[in-house]
C-alpha cells in the first residue's frame, strides 16, 4: 500500500507536470535572410550587416545589386503548462571558407534581441495565431571569395520552459 | 494509513526529477549571400586632337573612331586619336556609364559634347546610360569629345583639359 501511494505521488507530482509542460513551438520561415550582391574585396575583408529591425544595411561592403532582407519567421505554440521560451542560434556554417556569418540579432514580437541566447521570452501565440521573429546578421568576406551565389546555414533552437 | 518516510522521500525525489522538464526544438535555417568581381580599368589612352593652329579661335571634334573634324579654326598636323579604356569585372552584372566635369575652361580650352562607344556600339554617355553589357574579362570603351579653343594659346603650348567618365554597376 505504501509503495502504491508512492507510485501515485510520483505520477501526480512528476508526470502530472509533464502533461502540463507538453507545449510545443513551431517555426515557419516567411522570408529568407538575404544579403544583396557585394563586390569581392581586392584585399583585406569587407562586412555587411542587415538590421533585424528593418532590413537596413551598414558596413564596408559595396552593394552591386539586389535588396537586403532580414529573416522573418512565424512562431506558434500549442499545448500548455509552459511559461516561457529561450531562443538560441548555433551551428553557423557558410559555403565558402572566405565567408563568415556572425552577430545575430533578433526582434521577437516587440522585444529587441541584441545577442543570443535570449531567455525568458514569452511563449508565442497559440495556433493558428503566430508571433513574428526577425533575424539580422553580419557577414564578413575576404578576397578569396568567388563570384556567384553562396549560402549560410544555422540552427535556431527554441527551448520551452 | 501510515506512510513510510522512505517511500515518501523516494516519491518526492522522483517527482522533482521529472517535474519542470524543458523541451527544445531545433530549426535549420539558411541565408543567401552573393558576390561579384569589382570593376577595374586598364590600358587608358587619352584623347588627342593633334596639332592645332595657335592664336586662332576654333572648334574641333574627335569622334570615337579617332576622326578629327575641324568645325572652325585650323588643324596643322599631328596624329589625332580617340580616348579609350578597357573595362573589366562581372560576367553577369550590367554597367552604367556617364560623364561629368565638362564645360570648364582650362587655359582657354573648353570641352563639351562627350561621345562614347561601348562594346562596339555608340551610347549616350552624356546623358548617362545603364543596363549595358557586363564587362567580363575586358570590354573596350572608346571616347570622343569637342574642344572649343579661344585662341589664347601660344606656339608650343600643350593644353590638357580633363573630364570624368564614370562606370558603375547598374
Amino acid at each position: 500500500m505504501q509503495l502504491l501511494f508512492a507510485l501515485v505521488l510520483i505520477f501526480v507530482c512528476g508526470f502530472g507536470n509533464q502533461v502540463w509542460a507538453a507545449a510545443t513551438v513551431t517555426l515557419t520561415q516567411t522570408q529568407k535572410l538575404t544579403f544583396p550582391t557585394l563586390v569581392i574585396p581586392s584585399s583585406g575583408t569587407i562586412n555587411l550587416t542587415i538590421s533585424q529591425l528593418n532590413s537596413s544595411t551598414s558596413g564596408t561592403g559595396q552593394i552591386i545589386a539586389g535588396t537586403a532582407r532580414r529573416g522573418a519567421y512565424n512562431l506558434s505554440s500549442s499545448g500548455g503548462g509552459s511559461t516561457s521560451i529561450t531562443i538560441s542560434i548555433s551551428g553557423i556554417t557558410t559555403s565558402h571558407a572566405g565567408l563568415t556569418m556572425s552577430a545575430f540579432r533578433g526582434l521577437y514580437n516587440t522585444t529587441t534581441i541584441n545577442s543570443f541566447p535570449s531567455t525568458t521570452l514569452p511563449l508565442p501565440a497559440k495556433r493558428p495565431k503566430t508571433t513574428p521573429l526577425y533575424l539580422g546578421s553580419t557577414i564578413t568576406a575576404n578576397s578569396s571569395v568567388t563570384p556567384g551565389l553562396h549560402t549560410a546555414s544555422f540552427t535556431v533552437t527554441i527551448f520551452i520552459q | 494509513m501510515r506512510i513510510s518516510k522512505t517511500y515518501l522521500a523516494l516519491a518526492l525525489a522522483v517527482s522533482v526529477l521529472f517535474a519542470g522538464q524543458a523541451q527544445a526544438a531545433d530549426h535549420n535555417v539558411t541565408a543567401d549571400l552573393a558576390f561579384d568581381a569589382a570593376l577595374s580599368f586598364s590600358n587608358p589612352v587619352n584623347i588627342d586632337f593633334g596639332i592645332l593652329r595657335s592664336g586662332t579661335i576654333g572648334n574641333y571634334t574627335i569622334d570615337t573612331a579617332g576622326t578629327r573634324t575641324v568645325n572652325s579654326g585650323e588643324a596643322i598636323g599631328g596624329t589625332p586619336n580617340a580616348g579609350s579604356v578597357t573595362v573589366s569585372g562581372s560576367t553577369t552584372q550590367t554597367v552604367h556609364i556617364s560623364t561629368s566635369g565638362l564645360g570648364v575652361a582650362v587655359s582657354g580650352v573648353t570641352l563639351s559634347a562627350p561621345t562614347c562607344n561601348y562594346d562596339g556600339a555608340p551610347i549616350n554617355c552624356a546623358a548617362g546610360v545603364g543596363g549595358l553589357a557586363a564587362p567580363d574579362s575586358g570590354t573596350t570603351l572608346l571616347l570622343g569629345v569637342t574642344a572649343a579653343v579661344d585662341g589664347s594659346q601660344n606656339p608650343g603650348d600643350t593644353v590638357s583639359p580633363t573630364y570624368t567618365v564614370t562606370v558603375v554597376y547598374g
